[in-house]
């Protein structure tokens, strides 16, 4: 797939020039009298992102095994997990941990009640982590 | 160096009671999370690290090390039982394993894999302790021009060895460079890339990244491409004839070259920082092809594609300790992760380490070898469980697994902002991993990367605007002639052994 691997050197030429043009300059001070500055890395990377990049779209190789619908369904779990630490920030890990296994669980096509049970394995966790080893958990 | 009181005093500190128990703890444990794909020694590692705290440093890394090892075994049964690696590592052992079991031998496939697994590992155990300590009078000699010298040199390396695409490596490599800039800049204490973020103060965690990239999107990944009904896929016959569940003596013996071979190729790959395992493992594979008498039953359940794959990355775990304990440089992520752990444990890896902690070294070294006969007789105990742990459903093992990381980071970083920043790069990891950017060239840059500016500051201090100073540093200019020459050979031939052979 040829196409979508010129898309991701340009992408790393823009990005490079973006660091270069605007991120550094705004994220990263100068600081005076100093002979190696905070901005040499990023500085670097960018010039090394943009010659790379450039390469990488003039001559592009290599593989880019991107499944769309697969990365839509990726994209869903990450979605489930992303909520899921979001309510323990607000709810709690014993809460919100096991409703976050059964979720998974039955995004994932599983409807077998037996197996569901493993919805109560977090409980477990916190009880070893909280309760035994006095590791707060959120 | 230090006499040989200290060396047996070492010795013998490993072999307490405790600290067995602590190895044999860590073998088992290892070996578990290695046979259950998803989970896998390195996330356990960045699990376990916490848990250390309350150790002895020598328990504590003679546990973590033994969750290393005990991974590199118990990674090759799932690749053989249902051609899934446990591991990225045991990758190649798929090629053959799974062949001979589909054949009705599975427990044969996985005693091999084992006995090649602790062949190998015991192999470059024994040049880790015989050689370690001349090697690090000589990294003692290395100023910081060497060491940036030696860190670009690696890159070279790493961005070439992995991967069809160099320009895809050098930016991987650059991004995890950017990523290593976050935070506090070593020289001034200058804040970058905060966007505001007090958290970011401290930098990018490493167990978010870590875990994020290789465990967390791994997950995702697989809970993707899961479309089909979920089922327990193991299919193990209980009733085989003897001769078909064991390895004989001259079934092990007639693979001695192949297992030789593969120790010297995974120590030599597992030396140089940041190669890793899985080009160890397809290198060892594709010499063993080329040099057999039969390469065309390669692929087709031959035991010694099995031999030459597991004594190979095997073999790399004790080799990655050299650079990680002589220089300080992780070798891997998982010796990355046990880098984090000596230091939370009060011990600076690098050239003084030998002088300093020549006793606690040697305790290592020595739980290191009992660790290795742990791993042999807990994996034939226990290959059955083993077995039996793959045949859980697919449904129950990974959203496990994404609650084990969702805990493992929290407990790493102490803070939900930890979690989130590894679910950020978990989406990075499959974005990258989906437009074939290597994900280990990503982590390895990452983690090398504070160390890199360092010593890169120093450098450029002492150089002072006078490059000729450089010709006072007769190896530095070598390496960084051979990292030129690297890229250039690397950028021009594509490594027939990087790929699954034919």
């Amino acid at each position: 797939m040829p196409s979508l691997n010129r898309l991701t050197g340009a992408a790393c030429v823009l990005a490079g020039l973006c660091l270069l043009l605007v991120v550094i300059p705004d994220q990263v001070e100068a600081i005076e009298d100093s002979g190696v500055q905070p901005a040499t890395i990023p500085e670097a990377v960018a010039w090394v992102l943009m010659v790379a990049g450039a390469s990488h779209t003039l001559f592009p190789a290599g593989d880019t095994p991107l499944d769309g619908p697969e990365a839509l369904r990726a994209g869903m779990f990450l979605a489930i997990v992303g909520g899921g630490v979001y309510l323990m920030s607000e709810i709690g890990f014993l809460y919100v941990a096991p409703a976050l296994v059964l979720a998974v669980m039955l995004a994932m096509g599983e409807r077998r009640w037996f197996l569901l049970s493993t919805a109560a394995l977090p409980v477990g966790i916190w009880a070893i982590l909280e309760l035994w080893l006095n590791r707060p958990l959120p | 160096m230090f006499d040989i009181a200290t060396i047996l005093a070492g010795l013998g500190d490993a072999v307490t009671p405790v600290n067995i128990l602590f190895v044999v703890l860590g073998v088992a444990v290892g070996q578990f999370v290695g046979a259950v794909p998803g989970i896998g020694p390195v996330i356990t590692i960045a699990l376990a690290i916490p848990f250390t705290f309350a150790l002895s440093p020598l328990s504590g890394i003679a546990f973590l090390v033994g969750i290393n090892k005990g991974g590199l075994v118990g990674g090759a049964i799932p690749a053989i039982l249902i051609n899934t690696p446990g591991t990225p590592d045991a990758a190649a052992t798929a090629l053959d394993g799974h062949p001979l079991a589909k054949k009705g031998r599975p427990l044969k496939a996985a005693k091999m894999a084992l006995y090649s697994s602790v062949t190998g590992d015991t192999f470059s155990d024994i040049v880790l302790i015989t050689v370690s300590p001349p090697l690090a009078l000589v990294a003692l000699m290395m100023g910081p021009i060497e060491i940036v010298c030696l860190l670009i040199f690696a890159f070279a390396v790493i961005a070439g060895l992995i991967g069809k695409s160099l320009a895809k490596g050098i930016v991987a490599a650059a991004l995890g460079l950017l990523c290593a800039s976050i935070g506090l800049d070593p020289e001034h204490s200058s804040p970058r890339f905060i966007f505001g973020v007090p958290d970011l103060f401290d930098g990018l965690p490493i167990a978010s990244v870590a875990i994020g990239m290789l465990a967390a999107a791994e997950i995702f990944r697989r809970l993707a491409a899961k479309r089909e009904k979920i089922t327990a896929a193991i299919a193990f016959d209980r009733n085989q004839p003897r001769e078909d569940r064991r390895v004989s003596w001259a079934e092990y013996w007639g693979c001695r070259f192949t297992i030789a071979r593969g120790a010297v190729i995974g120590t030599l790959l597992g030396a140089a920082p940041g190669i890793g395992t899985t080009a160890a493992s397809f290198m060892s594979y594709a010499s063993a092809k080329q040099t057999s008498r039969e390469p065309e039953t390669f692929g087709k359940g031959n035991i010694h594609g099995i031999a030459a794959t597991e004594s190979a990355n095997s073999a790399v775990m004790g080799a990655n300790m050299i650079p990680m304990l002589t220089l300080g440089i992780p070798g891997s992520v998982s010796a990355a992760l046990i880098i984090g752990a000596l230091i939370i444990h009060g011990i600076q890896p690098g050239p003084l380490l030998f002088e300093q902690q020549a006793r606690l070294i040697y305790g290592l070294f020595g739980a290191m070898i009992m660790a290795n006969f742990c791993n042999f007789w807990i994996g034939l105990v226990g290959l059955r469980l083993w077995a039996f742990v793959i045949r859980a459903p697919e449904s129950v093992i990974f959203p496990s697994a994404i609650v084990l990381c969702i805990v493992g980071v929290y407990l790493s970083t102490g803070t939900l902002f930890g979690v989130a920043v590894m679910l950020v790069f978990a989406a990075v990891g499959y974005a990258m991993t989906a437009l074939g950017y290597s994900v280990v060239i990503f982590i390895i840059a990452f983690f090398l990367g504070n160390r890199f500016e360092l010593s890169l500051n120093q450098s450029l201090t002492l150089i002072d605007g006078d490059f000729s100073v450089m010709l006072d540093h007769p190896v530095a200019i070598a390496l960084l002639a051979l990292a030129v020459l690297t890229a250039y050979w690397l950028g021009r031939k594509r490594r027939p052994a990087n790929g699954p052979p034919d």
